[in-house]
């Protein structure tokens, strides 16, 4: 700045001198020239004392107007002193450089348009002639070197200016960019530390620039390490692709606020909030995101829909109240029951939609008042309906009051118990309903928990144990049955365990002496989550089924043995016959045998043999003695032969019939099916012939009277069977029997070449009262009972037929049932 | 000559029974297990009593009497069985196929008698049939017959009021 000065300095000099000039022409008025020289210098040396002070463009500024106004002055002064016309010229010279000065502001042009002014002053003062040219051109030079000077001052003025204002420029820029960021650290810092959100500074590459400590501690990095990642890195994979859009549109518009899912340095995820602002940070554009992790607003908003779901399906009657008891809440249940929509409730006074009386005949205001007071209150109400009936309800009353103990409002909980009363009853009905039906069964039911104590037990049961239902409830099962009931139901404990139902028969001896024939079947009973809460006993007495069985077998007995009767009276009445007839025979033959003795011997006595004998030889001739004497010893054998036919049947028939003696014995099978076969066999020798394979058998432990008419009933239907085969002119048939003996089991087969069974009945023959065989001849009873007598032995009875070809019958017979009772 | 009586019967000891029983009465004797076998002698020869068994295999009694009575109409037939139901017996009663129903054990004396009364009912029916032929040989005899036998009437009349 030292040309600046300079020049001023230079400007100053050239004005005392023309001040001295001026003092020295002292025309027109030398004081009023003076005074503007003075000016004009004092000007200049305040523009060169402030120069030093570094405001130069205002200093050359001031300095252009000093320049145009003394210029002016000086030029009013010469015109007045010449004392010319130009008056107006001066008025007008005066004030346009003055009014430029002040209105232009920059000082370029003002300092050219002066110049060339003063020139034009100049010259005109020229063309005026009225000074010695000399003299003119001496004012001429002076003010186009004043001009020069100004013009030279203003270019110099703009080169230090352009220079400075760069200068000036970098140096604000640097200072503001500075200052921007320490605003910014400072700002960031600040909303940092006071705001809950996390804060990041994004390029718009997405490298994170800058995170708060909140950042740090959402995602669960260090800070450090956070501003080296991308905000790629904290993003939840599935919402990667939207990443560069949104940048994309974060810096296309000024703000832009979408929602995102975030990730932790752990992978777990939140929801976020995120509002992005573009910045210009010393030009280059950063992006400014505001995060909130908004899972607690999920978390809320996801509890509020919850509370209000709740509420809305909650049965009972849930009314908000404000304090001026108008109704703020409605849920559904109150839409039903009271019959006023939401829409219609909401706002509307409690009395108007909700109108309620106490049991204890307080109005709506007073109960509200009681709550307020109390807090709570809790009373049978009945409450009026849209149409007008009364709902009585189970109220609770509560007053709300805020933290201050501020009155928010009340909220009335009503559960309409019509209904609870109607199903308590209905369920009581049902209940003394299911209990009549269980006292009339006619099975004895006993319910008992786990712990085997009885829980229920209807009349029957208790008849059946000679007890009373009340002295049975209560009590432990164990402790009421007899003794051997106890250990069969122990017994069964583990297979209830294993979850099947068990069934058992046994005999009870009743208290009156009296035997009664139980089936008890056991079954366990869950609860309504499927745990075991006890088991379930049915007792049914099956004493009339039992006797009526026996009754009915004893029956089937007694018609198959009659059955057999008239044959069995032929079996023993043919031998009979020719017993009866030999022995007469014999008797004669032995009458006459004797008497000829007789006369032999009267004979010898007499001693006169030899005129005798012609007498004694016709006497033996008469009655046949030779043939006699040959058919005799023939005869008795076929009597003897007839007695021991007629022996063996009657044993056959005395081991048929074997009395019942109710406990088994041990038997041998094969003689039992010798036995029935005997007894059978008018039955069957004149169709059949009888073709046995009896192995040797171990004895087997059973009703032996039972088993033989097992067998006595197949062998007859097998004689029949062949018999219908024989009557349509087929040959003799076969009746097959044999028995072995197997690893566990006997079995006896029995076959026939009879007709066979048509496969359409296969599944009937063994039901009672299903026959074949016309009227008369068979009751259908036989297999029947044939079947149930086998399986009381625990043992099977099955057969194969083929129609035409014969049937099989085989009958397995378990030794270990057997071997098991004897050890019993 | 002695009337011819057949047996029939499966059980051969009652057929030597039977023989035995009827050892020294005056009665010729055929003897058959099989009815089919008494059938085809029969056929050839005539025979004036036929007793038979009922239960048999092959044939029951019944059946085998009624083919009798188809060939020898004239034989007295007798059935001996040690059971039959009575439907049984009834119905052969009344169909007159059979002249007597014996049941076994059947004691001597009773087949003797039995046996005695069919030979008398074949001695009578002989003599009837001859009477009979008399009479239509010549037809004077009748008038004569009846004229006698109410004279005899007439005289015996007041002896017996």
């Amino acid at each position: 700045m030292p040309e600046r000065r300079l020049l001023l300095l230079l400007l100053g000099i050239t004005n005392l001198a023309f001040l001295a000039l001026d003092a020295r022409t002292a025309w027109p008025s030398p004081l009023l020239v003076i005074a503007g020289r003075i000016a004009l210098t004092v000007v200049f040396v305040a523009a060169a004392l402030l120069a030093r002070e570094g405001n130069g463009a205002r200093v050359v500024q001031e300095t252009v107007r000093a320049l145009a106004l003394g210029t002016a002055l000086s030029f009013g002064a010469i015109v007045k002193g010449t004392g010319g016309t130009s008056g107006p010229y001066f008025a007008f010279f005066s004030v346009i450089p003055i009014v430029f000065t002040m209105v232009v502001p920059d000082d370029v042009p003002a300092a050219v348009i002066i110049s060339v002014l003063s020139a034009l002053i100049g010259v005109l003062s020229l063309r005026g002639g009225d000074h010695p040219l000399t003299y003119s051109a001496f004012w001429c030079v002076a003010y186009a070197s004043s001009g020069a000077y100004a013009v030279a001052g203003a270019l110099l003025h703009c080169r230090f200016r352009w220079r400075e204002a760069e200068a000036q420029q970098g140096r604000v820029a640097r200072e503001r960019e500075r200052l921007e960021r320490e605003l910014l650290r400072q700002r960031l810092e600040f909303i940092g530390s006071q705001v809950n959100d996390i804060l990041l500074l994004v390029t718009p590459d997405g490298a994170i620039l800058q995170a708060n400590d909140r950042a740090a501690e959402a995602y669960g990095y260090r800070g450090e390490e956070l501003v080296r990642l991308s905000i790629r890195d904290l993003r939840a994979p599935e919402t990667l692709g939207e990443v560069t859009e949104q940048i994309r549109v974060s810096l296309a518009q000024k703000k832009h606020r979408f929602q995102t899912i975030h990730r932790r340095r752990d992978g777990s995820t939140f929801p976020v909030d995120v509002s992005v602002r573009p910045l210009d940070l010393g030009g280059r554009s950063v992006l400014q995101s505001i995060i909130r992790d908004v899972s607690e607003e999920h978390r809320a908003r996801a509890a509020a829909e919850y509370q209000s779901m709740l509420l809305e399906n909650l049965h009972d009657v849930v009314v908000g109240l404000g304090p001026d008891l108008n109704v703020t809440a409605w849920n559904h249940a109150a839409e039903r029951v009271l019959g006023f929509k939401r829409e219609e409730a909401m706002g509307r006074p409690g009395r108007e939609v909700a109108s309620l009386v106490s049991a204890e005949g307080l109005a709506f205001e007073e109960v509200f008042a009681k709550a307020a007071s109390e807090g709570r209150v809790r009373s049978d109400i009945k409450c009026r309906t849209r149409n007008g009936e009364f709902v009585p309800m189970e109220s609770t009353v509560v007053a709300l009051r805020g933290s201050e103990g501020a009155l928010l409002g009340y909220v009335a909980v009503g559960r309409d118990i019509s209904v609870r009363r109607r199903a308590q009853e209905a369920l009581q009905a049902s209940q003394e309903k299911l209990r009549r039906i269980l006292d009339t069964a006619d099975e004895g039911i006993w319910v008992v928990d786990v712990q085997g104590v009885t829980e229920f037990a209807n009349g029957r049961a208790a008849e059946i144990f000679g007890l009373t239902v009340s002295e049975m409830l209560g009590r432990p099962f164990f402790e009421l049955v007899p003794e051997d009931l106890r250990s069969i139901a122990r017994a069964d404990l583990e297979s209830l365990a294993r979850g099947e139902k068990t069934k058992r028969a046994f005999k009870l001896r009743r208290s009156d002496g009296s035997e009664i024939h139980l089936v008890h079947s056991r079954s366990i009973l869950r609860g309504p989550g499927g745990e075991v809460a006890g088991s379930v006993s049915v007792f049914t007495d099956v004493t009339a089924q039992r006797r009526a069985l026996e009754e009915l077998q004893q029956a089937q007995k007694l018609e198959a043995i009659g059955r057999l009767a008239a044959g069995i009276a032929h079996e023993i009445n043919t031998p009979i016959q020719f017993i009866g007839d030999n022995t007469h025979f014999l008797a004669d033959a032995f009458a006459d045998a004797a008497g000829l003795l007789q006369r032999y011997r009267a004979v010898l006595a007499r001693g006169r043999a030899a005129e005798a004998e012609e007498d004694l030889e016709r006497a033996a001739q008469e009655i046949e003695i030779d043939e006699v004497l040959r058919e005799a010893p023939r005869t008795i054998a076929r009597t003897l032969e007839g007695v021991r036919r007629v022996a063996t049947i009657v044993r056959a028939m005395k081991e048929f019939a074997h009395p019942e003696q109710g406990e088994m014995v041990a038997t041998d099978l094969n003689r039992a099916i010798r036995a029935t076969l005997e007894v059978a066999r008018n039955e069957y020798k004149y169709v059949a012939d009888i073709e046995t394979d009896l192995a040797e058998l171990p004895l087997v432990m059973c009703h032996a009277g039972d088993i033989n008419q097992v067998f006595l009933n197949v062998i007859v239907n097998a004689a029949h069977a062949i018999e219908t085969v024989v009557k349509k002119g087929g040959g003799r048939g076969v009746l097959r029997v044999i028995t072995r003996c197997e690893a566990n089991e006997v079995t006896v087969s029995i076959a026939d070449t009879g007709c066979g069974i048509p496969e359409q009945i296969h599944d009937k023959i063994f039901e009672p009262f299903f026959t074949t065989k016309e009227v008369g001849r068979g009751t259908g009873q036989g297999l029947a009972i044939a079947r149930s007598i086998v399986a009381k032995h625990g043992g099977v009875m099955s057969f194969t037929s083929n129609v035409g070809q014969g049937t099989t019958f085989l009958i397995r017979l378990p030794l270990a049932h057997s071997a098991k009772r004897e050890a019993a | 000559m002695h009337a011819k009586v057949l047996v029939v019967d499966d059980e051969p000891a009652v057929l030597e029974g039977i023989r035995l029983a009827l050892w020294k009465a005056p009665y010729d004797l055929e003897l058959f297990e099989r009815p089919e076998d008494a059938l085809e002698y029969l056929r050839k020869r005539p025979v004036d009593i036929v007793i038979s068994d009922h239960l048999m295999p092959g044939m029951t009694g019944a059946e085998f009497l009624n083919l009798v009575h188809d060939r020898q109409p004239d034989a007295v037939r007798i059935m001996l069985s040690g059971h039959a139901d009575t439907e049984t017996v009834i119905r052969m009663i009344n169909e007159g196929e059979v002249y007597r129903f014996l049941t076994k054990p059947c004691d001597r004396t009773e087949l003797l008698v039995t046996l005695h009364l069919a030979c008398e009912k074949l001695e009578l029916e002989r003599v009837n049939r001859k009477l009979l032929a008399l009479v239509r040989t010549d037809p004077q005899l009748l008038a004569r017959l009846e004229a006698l036998g109410s004279q005899r009437a007439d005289r015996l009349g007041p002896h017996n009021p």
